[in-house]
């Protein structure tokens, strides 16, 4: 009987402990933002797009390189070769109020232009990503709340959901998000996007989890969208971190040729 | 055995049994009853086609590439689109439709809609209003800009800024039970009611069939007791009895009944077509009946016992009244050969009820006029000699005499009337377009043309081209063909606007080159194309997926009309297909779909199908009836009164210019098997008085006199009922109504009128008895 009790009393002081060190929503996504301690990278990305019976396939070389808590990233198009060298430099800022900035190079006509406004809900490249679903997301675009400690794959996972701030909701395709983030790599392995009626518009596995120069990077991403029996699986290679890229070449001046 | 005695027989088991049949007759109700509330309605237009058609493949093909092409376009009334308060009120009725409308894809609407515009050195990606806060000034300029943009103008908001347009686009619909797209009409009417201070008008297709599906809950029971009535009051005046009123109608509302229990049961879903499905069965199978009664107290005037008069009734009207059966059944049936589902449906279901009509005379009517204290009205059955002067006989004596005078004018005056009446049948016009068919002050009506003058019109025509090949469409060489065809259907009358992602390119080009307007133009070469879509589908570009295939194979141009008529449609077809040939070489496939194609595949479907299957019955009315009289000449002429009023019918409605829809369709072989129904009662009894007196006159006279009353009474029924149509809101069955009223009342004159005449020309029983005077009147008055 005695051995009873203790064991109930143990029981809630041990849950209690538990819950003690159970880390806020905010907590999490502060984490998962720190895995990536590289001062800059590169890598290349193919994408794969599926809807029905028919595919395309894209491929871009990417560099990115941190300035603070800010970021500033360069796309180049490898493939389709009718897009090929067209590229992409977009600065963003980790102050929300900041908007972020782009420019694109169109070779054909061999022109910079800057690219401002919205366009971040839009489709990237009619893949099932959208551009905000690539972009660095900076922590407090988000108000992030903790739901529940659970499993995903027999990974420990922590579920948190993250809703845009009132000033970023505008530029959101979503109500909000809700994340299984892996304990060990601080990497979502799942994330769901709900719109403002609760319906799941999308849902992302990301996978094939490596460790690159020192920080642990998922390689396999599938972006699905089940209401447009749609899906894209986007693979990355040839991924290196801290390879010292010159700052010039995320001025938009290096842009043209 | 004969099929006399045979007859009889059955008359005296079903008499020997009536409890049981009764018994049965009430189960069977039962059952059937309980399925009729799980009749589902359907009238979308694509419920029309075969799941083989190639209108309908092309257009499932074309959803596939370029989404569901289901929209709503829910239109505002304003005094100012561009006013602040005006823009913050209708965000509130947008951010709703957009919260609570089922299976929303995309709501666009002037706040929200994506503005591209170039500035020096760059390219402003940003709705057309970022903030509805924004000073009336630089509103203002907003509006200045919307308002001369094609993109916008007339699409979003009226040229005079006085209607906005929330236009609201559906994702490819779940594959469930319930129909989803009937889902959305109801919760959208009830959010813009929510809006009283705005007057709103909604159009699009779901609206359409969802207004089309409640009208059609409301139509059917409205004919039905329509024609319900008409009929009871006939039969009141015609068999002055009670029982003569309440056993038809009872028979012919059961089969009503089991019809439509046995069609729920199989599946089938109701339309506007199938609807006339109930009131069908009404008219037509009331006749068996009316038959059985008529005889009935024909032969207990004589002083025959109920059960014996009931016997001699059914050895009497039994086979006709099989033929009858037969023949109307197979009216219906060759709907079967037509390529219309909705069509098929209504030949199966008429069919059945035919049937059914038939089987419940001798399961239902027999077993009740059985009973002894299934008494007339004493007037009834008082002797013989009292009812001479019946306003019936009276009438039908003066046709004999009448016809047995003037032959020559009667033959002569259907000749020229046939004539007249076939000039009328070319002048007939097909009308597919539902919208046409409705009243003026029709919500839906008003609502359509509301779009037409405010919006730039209600309808489109898509026209799909297909370069077979991934990236096909990058081509500038193949986008200028494109461009020529999209100038020129904006070139054509009833084209309104012309739309295709075209438009985005030239719009790139321009903001590229930061808004020249001199660069509103396709770009110059092959690459550009792919980097504008580029940049076009990176930043933003909700409108690709609608206009270019996913592997950028095809592309949709969409030219948007007013709600037109069948005609303009076919020469709006004709004139691309001459387009197309002449432009584009043989590796490009160019074809055209949506709404407008859809009606036009309607309409041929109905000529091809009006032809099918009349020619499918007259033939095998024809087989059935030279059969029946054992002879090819009878069988021929016997045709005559039933072809005639199909003749007549038509032929009026092309004098009245009442055009031919898919309702109109289902007159021609309709008529026929319902007219022969006549012809059968009278050619049995003729060829009988024929062998008994030999004589043509006699036999015309004497078949006059007996079946002649009855048939007199079911076509006044038969119009009567088929007034019940009248009712209608719709142009449609209103025409067919009074097509068939006409129809059924030229049976009746070419049978009694007619058919003596041209048999006695013509003489196909043989030589009369030379001991029978030809022309001896034998009824005196």
């Amino acid at each position: 009987m005695h051995i009873r009790i203790l064991i109930c009393i143990s029981t809630l002081l041990l849950t209690h402990i538990a819950n003690a060190t159970q880390l806020s929503g905010r907590e999490v996504a502060l984490k998962m933002d720190a895995i990536d301690t590289s001062s800059d990278g590169t890598r290349d990305a193919t994408m794969v797009i599926q809807r029905g019976n028919q595919q395309l396939v894209r491929k871009l070389a990417i560099l990115n390189k941190k300035f603070g808590e800010d970021e500033r990233s360069l796309i180049r198009f490898v493939a389709p070769a009718d897009v090929r060298d067209t590229q992409y430099l977009s600065w963003t800022y980790e102050d929300p109020q900041q908007e972020d900035d782009m420019w694109v190079f169109f070779p054909s006509d061999n022109l910079v232009r800057r690219i401002s406004g919205g366009g971040k809900k839009g489709s990237f490249m009619r893949s099932d990503f959208a551009n905000e679903d690539i972009e660095n997301r900076a922590v407090d675009d988000d108000v992030h709340t903790f739901v529940e400690l659970s499993k995903l794959n027999t990974r420990d996972v922590y579920v948190i959901e993250s809703k845009p701030i009132a000033a970023k909701a505008k530029d959101s395709n979503y109500h909000h998000r809700r994340s299984w983030v892996d304990q060990e790599y601080w990497i979502p392995l799942q994330i769901e996007y709900y719109d403002t009626r609760g319906r799941l518009i999308k849902r992302l596995s990301q996978g094939d989890i490596q460790h690159i120069d020192g920080i642990w990077t998922a390689t396999k991403l599938v972006m699905e969208t089940p209401r447009r029996k749609s899906k894209t699986l986007m693979q990355y290679d040839n991924v290196r971190f801290n390879v010292g890229h010159a700052t010039s070449r995320f001025e938009q001046s290096a842009l043209k040729r | 055995m004969s099929i006399e005695s045979r007859s009889m027989r059955t008359a005296r088991v079903i008499i020997q049994h009536r409890w049981w049949y009764l018994l049965l007759t009430t189960l069977l109700t039962f059952l059937t009853a309980s399925q009729l509330p799980h009749l589902k309605i359907d009238n979308s237009n694509e419920s029309f086609f075969q799941t083989g058609d190639p209108t309908k493949l092309r257009l499932d093909r074309f959803k596939e590439t370029f989404g569901n092409d289901d929209f709503v376009f829910v239109l505002v009334d304003v005094n100012n689109a561009f006013d602040p308060q005006t823009l913050r009120a209708l965000q509130g009725l947008a951010e709703r439709l957009d919260r609570e409308v089922p299976h929303l894809l995309d709501l666009t609407w002037i706040g929200n809609v994506e503005w591209i515009e170039g500035v020096p050195g760059g390219i402003v990606i940003d709705e057309l209003i970022p903030d509805l806060n924004l000073p009336a000034s630089e509103l203002g300029e907003i509006s200045a800009r919307a308002l001369a943009d094609p993109l916008y103008r007339d699409r979003l908001v009226s040229a005079d800024a006085r209607t906005v347009g929330i236009l609201l686009e559906f994702e490819n619909y779940p594959e469930l039970g319930i129909d989803p797209r009937k889902e959305s009409p109801p919760v959208i009417q009830a959010i813009v009611d929510d809006f009283k201070t705005f007057e709103t008008h909604l159009v699009g297709g779901p609206i359409m069939d969802y207004d089309m599906d409640n009208q059609t809950a409301v139509e059917a029971p409205r004919w039905m007791m329509g024609a319900l009535l008409g009929m009871c009051l006939v039969l009141a005046f015609t068999t002055r009895s009670v029982l003569g009123v309440l056993v038809p109608a009872a028979t012919v509302i059961l089969s009503v009944i089991w019809t439509m229990g046995f069609v729920s049961m199989l599946g089938f879903t109701l339309n506007l077509l199938v609807i006339l499905v109930p009131t069908l069965i009404l008219c037509v199978g009331i006749g068996d009946t009316m038959h059985v009664v008529a005889e009935l107290q024909q032969h207990e005037r004589t002083g025959l016992s109920r059960k014996n008069a009931l016997i001699a009734t059914l050895d009497l009207v039994t086979r006709p009244i099989i033929l009858t059966t037969l023949t109307t059944a197979i009216g219906f049936l060759a709907f079967v050969a037509t390529d219309l589902i909705p069509l098929q449906q209504l030949g199966v279901q008429a069919a059945l009820g035919v049937v059914i009509a038939f089987v419940l005379t001798f399961i239902f009517a027999v077993p009740v006029l059985s009973f002894r204290t299934a008494r007339w009205r004493k007037a009834e059955t008082a002797p013989k000699e009292d009812k001479k002067t019946d306003l019936f006989d009276r009438l039908l004596t003066r046709t004999g005499n009448f016809v047995t005078a003037n032959p020559l004018l009667i033959g002569g005056t259907f000749l020229v009337l046939t004539v007249v009446a076939l000039v009328g049948m070319s002048r007939l016009i097909v009308e597919t377009n539902t919208i046409q068919d409705l009243p003026n002050d029709n919500p839906l009506r008003v609502a359509f043309e509301y779009v037409d003058s405010k919006m730039g019109g209600s309808m489109s025509i898509e026209i799909v081209v297909d370069t077979r090949q991934p990236d096909g469409i990058k081509n500038i060489d193949l986008l200028r063909q494109v461009e020529r065809l999209q100038t020129f259907l904006g070139q054509q009358p009833e084209v309104t606007q012309t739309s295709s992602v075209l438009d985005q390119l030239k719009q790139m080009h321009r903001a590229v080159h930061e808004n020249n307007p001199a660069a509103y133009q396709l770009p110059d070469g092959s690459n550009q194309v792919a980097e504008y879509l580029l940049l076009y589908e990176s930043g933003g570009g909700n409108q690709l997926d609608s206009f270019v295939s996913f592997t950028y194979d095809q592309i949709r141009v969409q030219a948007r009309t007013k709600s037109i008529a069948l005609r303009d449609v076919e020469r709006l077809q004709q004139a691309i297909n001459n387009f197309v040939e002449a432009e584009f070489s043989g590796n490009v496939s160019v074809y055209d779909t949506g709404t407008l194609s859809m009606f036009a595949r309607i309409a041929d479907l109905i000529a091809k199908g009006q032809l099918q299957s009349f020619s499918l019955a007259f033939v095998a009315i024809a087989l059935v009836m030279i059969v029946t009289l054992r002879s090819i000449a009878l069988g021929a002429i016997a045709m005559i009164p039933n072809v005639l009023p199909v003749v007549f019918a038509l032929g009026a409605m092309g004098w009245f210019g009442a055009q031919l829809n898919m309702i109109g369709m289902v007159l021609a072989p309709m008529i026929l098997g319902v007219a022969v129904d006549d012809t059968v009662h009278f050619f049995v009894r003729y060829r009988r008085y024929f062998h008994e007196t030999g004589n043509y006159t006699q036999a015309y006279l004497k078949t006059l006199r007996t079946v002649g009353r009855p048939l007199l009474f079911t076509t006044l029924v038969l119009i009567v009922g088929f007034s019940g149509f009248l009712l209608s809101i719709f142009a449609g069955p209103r025409n067919f109504a009074l097509a068939s009223m006409l129809a059924f009342s030229t049976a009746l004159l070419a049978e009694f009128l007619l058919v003596p005449v041209l048999l006695s020309w013509l003489k196909p029983l043989g030589r009369e008895e030379a001991a029978n005077t030809v022309n001896s009147p034998l009824i005196t008055t």
